[in-house]
């Protein structure tokens, strides 16, 4: 049954991708168009969700949005908890001088305001900048967890019997120490995609994410702000809504087929 | 007069599992009915339902009538008020909240159901915590459970137990987690406990030598159903079912008198001189700073032969196993040298430690623990080969070699640890550490977690891979009978230290040190008969404090010995710490041994 509802995330979302990408082939309008004879519209068959106040078709808007959205959630979360896999695992297997120093680092970026740090390293406009700058921000808690965990798995008896038996250390930890990791890792990264997308979203609406012309989801929410018309934010924040729902269904049915003993004990 | 009577007894867990199988017993008043069987037989199935514990989506069917009521059927709420005043459970583990005093957890079970105030509750916490023998009772009222040792723990729980003055006292393997010597202990605080409260006891438990001096009558169980009933005497002496026979056999006894061998002139394959290995204990939250030492292993030393086995006893805490793992580690350690086939660890670089752990490899103790429960058989197997180089194509055809040494089946090489039995699984860890063919197998408690049959399948495997292989074992236990069984030699530690090594037939026969007869004698034999009549030296207190240094012997508080010593001789013990010396062939650390080693 839980494997079940990891397949309908994974098809969740694949169907969001597929409104994403295939979405623009079908769409009268295109996300850069302004349609100069009708500003602020209803949805119709014209414009299947209205309008924005500068004429702007709201179903190119949000789909224009929910690609870089996705590319940025995405690619930040798979950076972040890759980020802290490794610093995770490796403070948390040697030990000693390099725990402290990597410890020392996570401990540093997480007392430092990122919106202050992002603002200074403001990217020059390309998106694609953006999801280093978010994942430097997202990987410190995941790396704390991950090197307690490590911690503790290192003086599990089968670490112990294969270090030595003669493996090097990374090997080990390829082998006998990540596969217990997987699952956390899994739920992490989900988890993440939904914040490094709203994270995204809060780093346009003060103009240091993704800049205008241009559009994400975050921005699209971000302008319904005050708005009189609420149904371009609601589409958005309601693809929003769906995306991080079918990320989280799949990490959860990755962790469930992660773990053979789930049938077991 | 039945107290407790149990009828056709079904217990069926969620997943269709049947553990208990139509079982019927009775427990008259005071009478002490002994359950054995091995894991797996519904023994604590049997007395999770008999107090109404059974975890949710389990069935019972039956009926279990104590003093004539039938308890199958009634309401959680209900029972609650039987548990803990007519019917008692003491668990394996001793269950105590870490964060209430003793005396507080006592007086709540007193409380909770004779409605007496605080202060009377307190009183008879204090009074119960006497009874089960522990010292200063009303102060240690006051302790909370980790300032308890095991044994102690296992007592305040008997306390709690009869708080109520039980007529039924379920004891589900009460002795399992504790060493031999506290054990021994424990049950006579278990006896006292009986006769002071007049309580019937079931006492449930795989060890067939507990059950042996304690019990009146036993019932041994298998996969759920009954095997055979009767009298104690009866099912040690004349088992009527084939299968107690098997369980009598399968014990390792201490026993029969081998000729004592003379050590073989063979090359010495493992030198430990001096070996040290301190902990620092560090306190405090800000500034972390060294608080005291433990002083796991404090200078140890002895050598094995070529095809040797060497045996490393005592209580848990002792330190075997951090020798074993300083060994294992093939680097210099804190304090003193470890030399393995000719080479000092302390010289090694990291290519040649590599190559040299070919040739020691180790067995742990949980074979559950040590294999990866990710990684199929034959995966497990493998890794050694691959880690040092051996070609793939020929890594299949070992794999099905070495499982078919250890006496599994090639079709095991597909399964998960988890699919195995706890036998199987020490075979599997018992084969990855042959795959390189070493020289020298260390071994930590291999059988300890292991059930009495397939206890005595891995030793004979273990002694015919010896013979086979001609291999070294370093073999640490806390069972004296199963080292009885597969050592040469045994080494006895205390706190640390070793206080005697010496051959196994003479170190059984003429112990030299207090602390091994006392050992020897807590191990339980399982003969009712010799049970009973046996007199035994018993050690006082708990293992001291690691922690604390003691000068002079570190063994004279819990000396038999000591107490009655002239005070010139006293002096010794007190001022000077014995040393076991450089000899190591039969040595003991005592300035006042039981037997003078070299007159014999």
């Amino acid at each position: 049954m839980r494997t079940r509802r990891g397949a309908a995330g994974a098809v969740l979302l694949v169907l969001v991708f597929l409104l994403a990408f295939a979405g623009p082939l079908v769409s009268p309008w295109g996300w850069d168009e302004t349609d100069f004879t009708a500003f602020r519209q209803e949805p119709s068959a014209r414009h299947w969700l209205g309008t924005t106040q500068s004429g702007r078709d709201v179903f190119a808007l949000t789909l224009r949005g929910a690609r870089r959205s996705l590319a940025i959630g995405l690619l930040a979360a798979v950076l972040s908890t890759g980020v802290a896999a490794v610093i995770g695992t490796a403070a948390g297997f040697a030990g000693g001088a390099l725990d402290r120093a990597l410890m020392w680092g996570a401990d540093l970026l997480l007392v430092l305001p990122p919106f202050l740090v992002v603002a200074l390293l403001a990217p020059g406009g390309a998106w694609p900048m953006l999801v280093p700058v978010l994942a430097a921000f997202m990987w410190m808690l995941t790396a704390k967890v991950v090197r307690a965990m490590t911690r503790s798995l290192r003086e599990r008896e089968y670490v112990l019997a294969a270090r030595f038996l003669g493996v090097s250390g990374p090997r080990v930890i390829v082998r006998h120490v990540s596969p217990r990791l997987a699952s956390l890792l899994a739920v992490d990264a989900s988890l993440t995609v939904g914040v490094a997308i709203i994270a995204e979203g809060g780093l346009s609406y003060l103009g240091l994410g993704v800049r205008p012309p241009d559009v994400s989801l975050g921005t699209l929410v971000a302008e319904g702000h005050g708005a009189a018309a609420t149904w371009p934010a609601g589409a958005a924040a309601g693809l929003l809504v769906l995306i991080v729902l079918a990320v989280n269904l799949l990490g959860d049915g990755l962790r469930d087929v992660l773990d053979p003993l789930r049938d077991g004990r | 007069m039945t107290v407790l009577r149990v009828t056709d007894l079904e217990v069926g867990y969620a997943g269709g599992a049947r553990a208990v199988r139509g079982v019927s017993v009775t427990v008259g008043a005071g009478e002490v009915l002994g359950i054995v069987g091995e894991s797996g037989a519904g023994k604590t199935a049997l007395a999770l339902a008999v107090m109404g514990l059974l975890p949710g989506g389990a069935t019972v069917a039956g009926s279990v009538r104590l003093h004539d009521e039938e308890l199958v059927g009634r309401s959680d709420a209900e029972l609650s008020r039987v548990r803990g005043k007519d019917l008692a459970m003491v668990f394996q583990e001793p269950a105590l909240t870490p964060v209430h005093t003793v005396g507080d957890q006592i007086a709540e079970t007193v409380r909770v159901h004779c409605g007496v105030t605080r202060a009377a509750a307190r009183a008879r916490a204090a009074e119960l915590l006497d009874l089960v023998g522990i010292p200063g009772a009303a102060r240690r009222a006051r302790a909370y459970p980790h300032e308890f040792s095991g044994g102690m723990r296992q007592r305040v729980m008997i306390a709690m137990a009869i708080a109520n003055e039980p007529s039924v006292i379920l004891a589900d393997e009460p002795t399992a987690a504790l060493d031999v010597t506290v054990q021994a202990r424990v049950l006579d605080v278990l006896r006292a406990a009986k006769e002071a409260v007049g309580a019937a006891i079931v006492l449930i438990t795989h060890d067939l030598g507990v059950i042996a001096g304690f019990a009146d009558r036993v019932m041994v169980m298998r996969g759920g159903k009954v095997v055979e009933t009767g009298p104690v005497e009866q099912i040690y002496r004349e088992p009527r079912a084939a299968y107690t026979a098997g369980l009598l056999r399968s014990i390792p006894r201490i026993g029969g008198a081998d000729a004592p061998r003379p050590r073989p002139e063979r090359p010495v394959v493992l030198r430990v001189d001096g070996l040290v290995r301190h902990h620092p204990v560090l306190k405090g939250t800000l500034v972390r700073r060294r608080a005291g030492t433990v002083r796991a292993v404090d200078g140890i030393g002895f050598d094995v032969r070529e095809g040797e086995t060497l045996a490393l006893v005592g209580e848990s805490g002792c330190g075997k196993t951090t020798a074993l793992m300083e060994i294992l580690r093939l680097s210099r350690p804190q304090e003193g040298r470890v030399v393995v086939l000719g080479q000092d660890t302390a010289s090694l670089n990291a290519a040649r430690r590599k190559a040299l752990r070919r040739d020691v490899q180790v067995v742990f103790q949980d074979p559950a623990a040590s294999l990866n429960p990710r990684m199929r058989v034959a995966g497990i197997v493998a890794e050694p080969l691959t880690t040092h180089g051996v070609p793939a194509s020929l890594i299949k055809g070992r794999v099905g070699e070495l499982l078919e040494q250890v006496g599994l089946k090639t079709e095991h090489a597909r399964r998960y640890p988890h699919e195995l039995s706890g036998g199987q699984r020490q075979r599997v860890g018992i084969a990855r550490a042959l795959a390189l063919e070493p020289r020298i197998l260390l071994l930590d408690e291999p059988v300890a977690a292991l059930d009495g049959s397939a206890q005595a399948a891995v030793i004979a495997l273990l002694e015919g891979l010896r013979e086979r292989l001609g291999l070294t074992y370093l073999f640490v236990a806390h069972d004296l009978a199963v080292v009885h069984r597969i050592a040469d030699r045994v080494a006895v530690m205390h706190m640390g230290r070793i206080v005697e090594i010496g051959p196994v037939g003479d170190l059984y026969r003429a112990p030299a040190h207090p602390y091994t007869r006392a050992l020897l004698d807590a191990v339980p034999v399982p003969d009712p008969l010799l049970e009973r009549g046996r007199r035994r030296v018993l050690l006082r207190g708990d293992t001291p404090d690691p922690m604390t240094p003691v000068r002079g012997c570190r063994f004279r508080s819990r000396c038999p010995r000591y107490p009655m010593l002239p005070a010139a001789d006293g002096r010794l013990c007190e001022e000077q710490d014995p040393s076991p010396g450089r000899e190591t062939d039969r040595l003991v650390a005592c300035h006042h041994p039981l037997v003078t080693i070299g007159a014999e």
